[in-house]
């Protein structure tokens, strides 16, 4: 009975846990170079929290914005060389941290797309006049931790994973768009923005819930072996309807996105770029991943000798054309720049969800989602440009209306044309990257016989052409009040140009650009 | 008899005769739970209405607690009723002048589409739950399943994951909220 | 049934019962007449009267301790005419508040009225089901008990919000958000605290947690390593400040706040309040009496192992059980006293003293403290003698400086019923 106590504490829990879940914990270690950009990240953050304590409020901006670049361009070398190259003496896992994400290639080109549009929005915070005086760190750390929350959300394999993902990318963007709190626009866009995002999440997650009764498993993989026996149908129309509305708050798609004009109006510019395109595109990312596990084409499956079948194409298809159709039309007659975007970003959406139309078929019909990857590849530079071009407007004149652009071409000539550059991308004409990607959109609609989304969208292009192209008669046929030019700062002509350049790129010599989208699938 | 053997019969095997209480105490917590949640849509005082919240959660508690999940309970009790509703407590009581705070919402316009959203979204998920043969397990757990062990060791081993990930949102979130409230904003 | 069989055998988290040997004594084989589903529900009666009984016992002797206490150290006497030194004055006042009318005010939510002190005492109660005396005497060994007593003991601040506003009165109102904002915040030191002990014991279990701490002194965790210290002290002040005790005693303050959120109770309601008080000082005590000082555990290795070997020897298992319920009281009962003494010591702090301890004191020094531990636990599980030897030199000369204090004092009580020459 005389024990030795301390012997008795030793061979406690540790042992155990380390005998059952040893194996596991060792796995794990394996995959964590795999995930060497979110770990850049998660670094990048704690190290921003901290340094906005210690680094001069005037300083900020700059210092911390550098930091927080070369953190993006670092993360995203590793995204891309990881992704490319096998590292020494690794064997690369299908599937990383019990199956929690995956390590494919389309995950990996939209990090890279993610962390690039990150890198794009931070030298876009740098040029705005928005922020001068602010505590910095932690914009910067928020920044980071949603486009963290994006990378994640483009490889989530699990249910769990996708809605914390989801989260990750929504929470600190309220935080974003409230940044100037004493503008009262960004307060109530803001509240709305939330009172959305959490509503979205809850649906989402009943959704998500039902999924898990019906499949015992939170996998995405496990939505296959759903079996549609009677009833069964029917709620997975539900859950399917449930899950939806969680995507489509990220996608700002037609029955979740009233939200999208006023927060784009009310968030600082940079702000509005980022959800613009990062939020944007993470949502697509997750959703064509669930959408594919999910078995989009003929859901057949054969239940007690009847075959079932739900057309989730259909659905996808008229909420495609409901959503690009609204959005051009209120675009028709705003008058905010901003604004305009905004409502122009919820018709790209609708574009956007032609993809997802185009995955119908056999498994492994890969065009659908290799459009959308293209199309965010041209949206990527075509819309962060045109915003670009904004806050530089914006700072220098305190512009954002449209009837106040009037004149400003001669002002600032090669800033204007790059901006028209930009809005012929978003319209979809040749010779730009807006046209490449559109062309491909249309065809996979085109393959797989939706000839009437594909007139809608071609009607929705027309209409579109009008207000792009208001902002363009303003800015060079219109006279302005002044003719004073307008200062440039280096950086900011070549952002602009860069991004210009890449627009007529993907236009011109997309090939290249085609070769490396084809490549992507789910496999790694 | 022992009494103790009795106990333990008790615990990991309810023969017929204790299985008389199951429902009791059932339908106690279900009813607490959704009577309180249709009295805070029916009150008028917000006051009221944030505590019966409160007993609506912990109803959800006690049947957290009948399915065995004794650690969601006790989180349940810990994270709504002694954060959450402490907060909106706070926020009523410190947004508010009067002695007695009346729901001032004019009953036009939202009544009728929130109800129709309430009883299509009832509708589903309750069709779903009655008619769809769940993956429900049949086997018992053990009497003495040590669930914060089993937890504790999912979430270090299948959900590390998710797990740091959460606590990088929960840094973000704390960061930030600190941020949105503090006065002046960013440029405080 | 959906919910089928398994949740009642889960749901049964007061699955052990001591009571019940006891019970089985008293009835013998009468116990077989009684059917399995009554016997369910009248034990779990008895649990409830047993917590209640000593819920009662308790306050009536810890009202009476904490007038002496204050007396004495104001140099008074304190209760000297019913019983023995006052011992009845307690029973007395209860009699008195008993018959007392009971008033609400008339612009009162009436039903929020009547409600908070139930929901005030459903905060506290619910804990001493895991609060343990022995290996006998305890109502239930549930394997989430720390988590548990972190869990309920959040209740409480609803009922004194609820008090404070239903009460319709400036004062109870000022006292129910000076709560809600104390008892909140020192939630956070005090989850710390509880992880630090849950990683060392690998265990939520009050029993398991005493049982790590067998054996010799040095094996308490309070000497586990020299942050402990620094846990425990960071515990008992934040548990000071979750029972409202001075110098955390804001939300009733009486020289601002007339009484604080229970203004306006009178009679039985004003001493349930009263009583729920006295609980939750007994329970944090109790809490901390196990966390950090080996709870039942006499500190005297071979002590012990001959309590513990009472195989075949029922009169060792009775000693044993009676040995560990004196030892753990008089622990817990220890400091109860201290709580006593620093409130007839030390002035009340300010609101915002209040946050500055404890989110710019506390909440580091504890966040230290408990990363040091985890680090301390990954190099040496299990403990180390030499960090044992350092913990108490390091920690002797504060702690010889209380005992000197409490020598000083208790000495001097007694000087003072010697009769002096002069």
């Amino acid at each position: 009975m005389f024990q030795s106590v301390f012997a008795k504490k030793i061979d406690f829990e540790p042992k155990a846990f380390q005998e059952e879940f040893g194996s596991v914990i060792n796995s794990l270690k394996d995959n964590l170079p795999f995930i060497a950009p979110e770990l850049v990240l998660v670094g990048a953050i704690c190290v921003l929290i901290l340094a906005g304590l210690f680094v001069p409020r005037r300083d900020q901006k700059g210092s911390l914005g550098l930091f927080s670049l070369v953190a993006l361009l670092g993360a995203g070398w590793l995204a891309c060389s990881v992704g490319t190259s096998h590292f020494p003496g690794l064997e690369k896992p299908d599937t990383l941290f019990q199956g929690m994400i995956a390590f494919d290639s389309f995950a990996v080109f939209f990090k890279a797309l993610f962390l690039l549009a990150g890198a794009v929005v931070v030298i876009q915070t740098y040029l705005s006049h928005e922020f001068e005086g602010f505590a910095m760190g932690e914009y910067y750390s928020l920044m980071l931790a949603s486009l963290l929350g994006c990378c994640l959300l483009a490889a989530a394999t699990d249910m769990v994973m996708i809605y914390l993902a989801l989260e990750l990318v929504s929470i600190p963007t309220y935080i974003l768009v409230i940044y100037r709190k004493a503008d009262k626009r960004a307060t109530e866009s803001a509240l709305k923005y939330a009172i959305y995002g959490s509503v979205a999440g809850g649906v989402m997650i009943y959704g998500l819930s039902l999924f898990y009764g019906l499949t015992g498993s939170t996998a995405l993989t496990s939505l296959s072996t759903i079996s549609m026996e009677g009833a069964n149908a029917a709620v997975v129309v539900i859950a399917g309807f449930l899950v939806f509305a969680g995507f489509a708050y990220k996608m700002a798609a037609v029955p979740m996105h009233f939200w999208c004009p006023d927060v784009y109006e009310g968030a600082p510019i940079p702000v509005t770029s980022y959800l613009s395109v990062a939020s944007k595109a993470a949502g697509f990312a997750a959703f064509v991943r669930f959408m594919d596990a999910f078995g989009l084409g003929e859901q057949i499956r054969i239940a007690g000798g009847e075959s079932i079948s739900i057309q989730w194409v259909e659905v996808v298809a008229i909420i495609a054309a409901v959503t690009m159709t609204f959005g051009n039309l209120s675009a028709l007659f705003q008058d905010n720049v901003k604004r305009m975007l905004g409502y122009s970003s919820i018709a790209h959406a609708g574009y956007l969800l032609m993809g997802v139309v185009g995955m119908k078929g056999i498994a492994g019909d890969v065009e659908g989602f290799q459009a959308i990857s293209f199309y965010f590849l041209s949206y990527l530079f075509m819309n962060l440009g045109a915003f670009t071009v904004v806050i530089v407007i914006a700072s220098r004149t305190g512009a954002e209306n449209i009837e106040s652009y009037k004149g400003l071409g001669p002002r600032m000539p090669f800033r204007a044309a790059c901006l028209a550059i930009f809005l012929v991308g978003l319209i979809g004409l040749p010779p730009t990257g807006g046209f490449t990607g559109k062309f491909m959109l249309l065809k996979v609609v085109i393959l797989q016989k939706y000839y009437w989304l594909a007139i809608v969208a071609g009607i929705n292009t027309a209409i579109s052409v009008y207000y792009y192209a208001r902002i363009i008669k303003n800015m060079w046929l219109e006279k302005g009040s002044s003719t004073e030019q307008i200062l440039a700062s280096p950086l900011g002509v070549s952002v602009i140009g860069l991004q210009a350049a890449m627009v007529l790129v993907l236009g011109v010599f997309f090939s290249p650009f085609v070769d490396i989208i084809q490549r992507i699938s789910f496999l790694s | 008899m022992n009494i103790l053997n009795t106990l333990s019969i008790l615990a990991a095997a309810p023969s017929e005769a204790t299985a008389i209480w199951l429902p009791v105490f059932f339908w106690t917590f279900a009813l607490v739970s959704v009577l309180s949640s249709l009295a805070v849509l029916v009150v008028k005082d917000i006051v009221r209405c944030a505590f019966l919240i409160m007993s609506s959660l912990s109803g959800l508690a006690g049947l957290y607690l009948l399915l065995g999940a004794e650690f969601l309970a006790f989180t349940q009790i810990m994270v709504y009723v002694g954060g959450i509703l402490i907060l909106i407590l706070f926020g009523v009581m410190l947004t508010n002048r009067e002695p007695l705070l009346i729901k001032r919402m004019k009953a036009t316009g939202l009544v009728a589409p929130g109800v129709l959203a309430g009883l299509i979204l009832f509708t589903a998920i309750g069709y779903s739950v009655c008619t769809v043969d769940w993956k429900v397990t049949d086997q018992p757990l053990p009497a003495d399943a040590d669930t914060p062990a089993r937890i504790g060791n999912a979430l270090m081993s299948d959900f590390i994951l998710p797990f740091e990930m959460a606590s990088v949102l929960l840094l973000v979130a704390l960061v930030g909220a600190a941020m949105a409230a503090r006065r002046g904003g960013a440029e405080g | 049934m959906i919910f089928g069989g398994t949740m009642l055998s889960n749901g049964l988290v007061f699955a052990r019962y001591s009571l019940a040997e006891w019970i089985q004594g008293l009835l013998g084989d009468r116990l077989e007449m009684i059917p399995e589903w009554i016997l369910f529900p009248l034990l779990m009666l008895a649990g409830c009267l047993v917590i209640i009984g000593f819920i009662t016992v308790f306050a009536l002797f810890a009202i009476w301790m904490e007038r002496k206490v204050s007396a004495h150290m104001q140099c008074r006497l304190g209760p000297m005419e019913v019983g023995f030194h006052g011992a009845l004055q307690t029973i007395a006042d209860g009699v008195k508040l008993l018959g007392k009318e009971d008033i609400v005010p008339r612009h009162a939510d009436k039903l929020l009225h009547y409600l908070a002190p139930i929901i005030v005492f459903a905060g506290v109660f619910p804990l001493f089901v895991v609060v343990p005396f022995s290996e006998k005497i305890l109502i239930s060994d549930i394997n989430l008990g720390l988590f548990f007593v972190a869990a309920v003991g959040a209740v409480e601040v609803v009922g004194v919000i609820m008090a404070g506003w239903a009460s319709n009165n400036k004062w109870s109102l000022f006292g129910a958000m000076r709560a809600a904002t104390q008892l909140v915040s020192y939630e956070i030191p005090l989850g710390l605290a509880f992880l630090t002990i849950i990683l060392l014991a690998g265990s939520f279990s009050m029993v398991d947690i005493i049982h790590q701490q067998e054996g010799w002194l040095s094996n308490w965790f309070l000497f586990h390593n020299p942050f402990m210290p620094i846990i425990f002290l960071s515990f008992f002040t934040a548990s000071l400040a979750e029972c409202k005790r001075a110098p955390f005693d804001l939300p009733e303050a009486e020289s601002e706040l007339v009484s604080g959120f229970h203004t306006e109770y009178s009679g039985m309601k004003f001493s349930i309040f009263f009583l729920a008080e006295y609980a939750a000082m007994y329970v944090v005590c109790a809490i901390a009496a196990v966390m950090f000082l080996g709870g039942w555990s006499t500190g005297i290795k071979p002590l012990e192992a001959w309590l513990a070997d009472s195989a075949g020897n029922p009169m060792r298992e009775v000693l044993s059980n009676t040995v560990h319920l004196v030892v753990i009281v008089t622990k817990s009962m220890f400091l109860v006293f201290v709580q006593m003494w620093l409130r007839w010591t030390l002035p009340r702090i300010r609101l915002d003293q209040i946050m500055h301890v404890c989110l710019k004191v506390l909440l580091p020094w504890t966040m230290v403290a408990m990363v040091a531990t985890s680090a301390i636990e990954l190099c040496w599980p299990g403990g180390n003698m030499v960090l044992t030897a350092l913990t108490i030199v390091i920690w002797s000369i504060p702690l010889l400086w209380t005992l000197k204090a409490i020598l000083d004092m208790t000495v001097g009580i007694f000087l003072k019923f010697v009769p002096s020459g002069r």
